[in-house]
């Protein structure tokens, strides 16, 4: 049987990996696609002719940030489920298509370096959780179009933690130790920063919530760097003239603060040296200047200070004290800064903070694991319906299994409208905030609300409502309300469902 | 004259009906909405009890709440007032007094020591 991948298609960086029998340690093992031991920028170059993508498509950008830079697209997942098309040097293109082009360079790269059977294509794949319904269509779409077929979509902090927790020798033991244990995971990568708060329940790794802000990613961090290093040369040559600068300058200061970046996470000092970075005949126009790694953390507090509050933002949402969490997996790019280390020790002490050794390649890993393993998604929450007596109206029950490749589950139910006389029935559909406390008084959280429009004139309790639940492979809960009277349909949509991953089975894989 | 007056009712402010829910987490400027629908077709008791009077239905069998529903719609049939509108400007009619029912001339000094408490502009 040909075997599933695992895809992280990242914001800054994308990778492939697979589990295969190693035969030298005669067990399973991950396998991920590098070059040059690094996961591929997730970039294209459109040169004219073939897409460029990966580093050799980076080695051009002269700017930073996430976005469309002449004629080069750096994240292209940003622009799925947009509306408008990608203007690529004035060229219009759709978003599905960038995508798809990095989609089959990965494959194409993963196919060149494996030998197995030759085949991929089946994936499960890594979204974040911020990652609206439209966008995750869009995405499957252009995983079509690269010949990949979305076996599944995972959440990446949930990839991640499974990746973290199947990795480790004593997998079963600590799935044993973890249940009904709350664990935290802190995923802040070149773009976007999620978090997610779990529960091993009853043989369940359980979302019981998810925050994201894609406003403070590693591009963020870039940016500073490069102002810093800015105003120290400026500092050194006040007549300098940054509107001057070199043709390709750009593109090799932008390396240069990157490394000068990843050096700051080891040492306390780093160069940052661009020659002939600006067309002038002086000594302005060589950068050299000395980054001192307190000079980098002042000129990124906010950054931080606002990607730690989230912790705090998505505890309080939960109800849950700092001291009940029993460890925080530390994962992503950002964590190699010192300063964010720091600002997770002071927040879960030493004991409780977790760092991964293979941050780059973890989420992978861990989409190919879920996909070795036949872990299969589960709806962590019911999805209720607020009842006219504030008690709640089970429609899709916690713990059904969520539609794979394909394939779609529906529940349908008959409502009646109390109070018709505004010509409207109200539906609010919600969750409990945590999943198994589904009772009267249990708090919950709202998913949507729906408004239908009825016969106003008619008896209460006479018009019957169907309403029918969808959820699709795409993991957006469509909800369809019909008032047989009125004859009036509405439709709203759910894209922020919470999952479960069913490892009992995994357990006993491993 | 109504003898019972509401009790509790729903708060309307700024247009927007707020549920009485305690279990969706209140946000200052979420705009929430209360629902009226149920998955039981006999469920009376979840309906105002104006409307069941309006429709003849089961009206006489009422909840507490409905009855204050039925009561606050209700006119009095002396003066052809709602109870909002004699809790706000009294009533002098012999039958109403020592019913706990302010006169007008009592409604008027209360309303004017709210505009002074609480400024001319303030909606009373």
């Amino acid at each position: 049987m040909a075997a599933t991948f695992g895809l992280d298609f990242g914001t800054t960086n994308s990778l492939a990996t697979v589990i295969h029998f190693d035969n030298e340690s005669g067990r399973f093992t991950p396998r991920s696609f590098v070059q040059d031991g690094k996961p591929h920028p997730s970039v294209v170059w459109y040169p004219g002719g073939e897409p460029i993508v990966g580093h050799r498509a980076l080695a051009q950008l002269s700017d930073l940030g996430l976005g469309v830079f002449g004629d080069i697209v750096r994240s292209p997942k940003m622009f799925l489920g947009s509306p408008t098309g990608i203007y690529v040097d004035g060229i219009s293109h759709q978003a599905v298509d960038v995508v798809a082009d990095v989609l089959s360079y990965l494959r194409k790269d993963a196919l060149g370096q494996w030998h197995g059977d030759n085949s991929f294509n089946r994936a499960v794949i890594t979204i974040p959780v911020t990652m609206r319904g439209p966008a995750r269509a869009e995405l499957r779409q252009a995983a079509l179009k690269a010949g990949i077929h979305i076996h599944q979509f995972v959440h990446e902090p949930l990839a991640a933690l499974y990746g973290y927790l199947r990795s480790r020798t004593d997998f079963q033991q600590e799935l044993s130790n973890l249940e009904r244990r709350l664990v935290l995971v802190f995923d802040w990568g070149g773009g976007t920063l999620d978090l997610t708060l779990c529960q091993l329940r009853d043989g369940v790794l359980t979302q019981i919530l998810n925050v994201g802000d894609g406003e403070v990613g590693g591009d963020q961090f870039d940016l500073c760097m490069r102002r810093l290093v800015r105003k120290k040369h400026e500092d050194q040559h006040p007549n300098s003239d940054w509107s001057r600068l070199q043709p390709t300058a750009d593109a090799r200061l932008i390396h240069a603060c990157e490394d000068a970046k990843i050096i700051l996470s080891r040492r306390d000092v780093a160069p940052v040296v661009v020659r002939d970075l600006l067309a002038s005949s002086g000594h302005e126009k060589d950068l050299y200047v000395q980054i001192t790694r307190s000079e980098l953390e002042d000129s990124v507090q906010d950054l931080i200070s606002r990607g730690l509050c989230k912790i705090d933002t998505l505890l309080d949402r939960a109800s849950v004290h700092r001291g009940e969490v029993e460890f925080c997996l530390a994962t992503g790019g950002m964590v190699s800064m010192p300063a964010i280390r720091k600002g997770l020790r002071d927040i879960f002490g030493i004991n409780r903070l977790r760092l991964v050794d293979n941050p780059a390649s973890v989420i992978s890993e861990g989409a190919a694991w879920i996909a070795h393993d036949g872990v299969g998604l589960q709806l962590a929450k019911p999805i209720e319906i607020l009842h006219a007596d504030d008690s709640y109206v089970e429609v899709i029950p916690a713990g059904t299994d969520l539609p794979l490749g394909g394939k779609a589950i529906s529940c349908k139910i008959d409502m009646y409208c109390v109070d018709p006389s505004d010509g409207f029935a109200k539906f609010l559909f919600a969750r409990p905030t945590w999943p198994g406390r589904a009772s009267h008084g249990d708090s919950r959280e709202p998913y949507t609300h729906l408004t239908l429009p009825v016969h106003s004139r008619s008896k209460p309790l006479l018009e019957r409502l169907q309403v029918e639940v969808a959820i699709d492979d795409n993991l957006i809960a469509q909800i369809r309300a019909r008032s047989l009277m009125r004859n009036a349909t509405r439709q709203a949509f759910i894209h922020d469902l919470e999952f479960g991953l069913s490892v009992l089975g995994a357990i006993n894989a491993a | 004259m109504p003898r019972d007056l509401p009790s509790r009712l729903d708060t309307a402010k700024d247009g927007i009906v707020q549920s009485h829910n305690p279990q969706i987490a209140e946000a200052k400027g979420q705009v929430r909405i209360r629902s009226n629908v149920c998955k039981d077709p006999n469920a009376w008791h979840l309906v105002p009890g104006d409307e069941l009077k309006r429709h003849n239905l089961h009206y006489h069998n009422l909840t507490s709440k409905q009855h204050d529903e039925l009561m606050y719609y209700d006119s009095c049939s002396i003066c052809c007032r709602r109870i909002y509108e004699i809790d706000e400007d009294g009533c002098d009619h012999p039958i109403c007094q020592g019913q706990g029912i302010p006169s007008s001339a009592d409604a008027a000094r209360r309303k004017s020591r709210y505009v002074d408490n609480n400024g001319a502009n303030s909606d009373s």
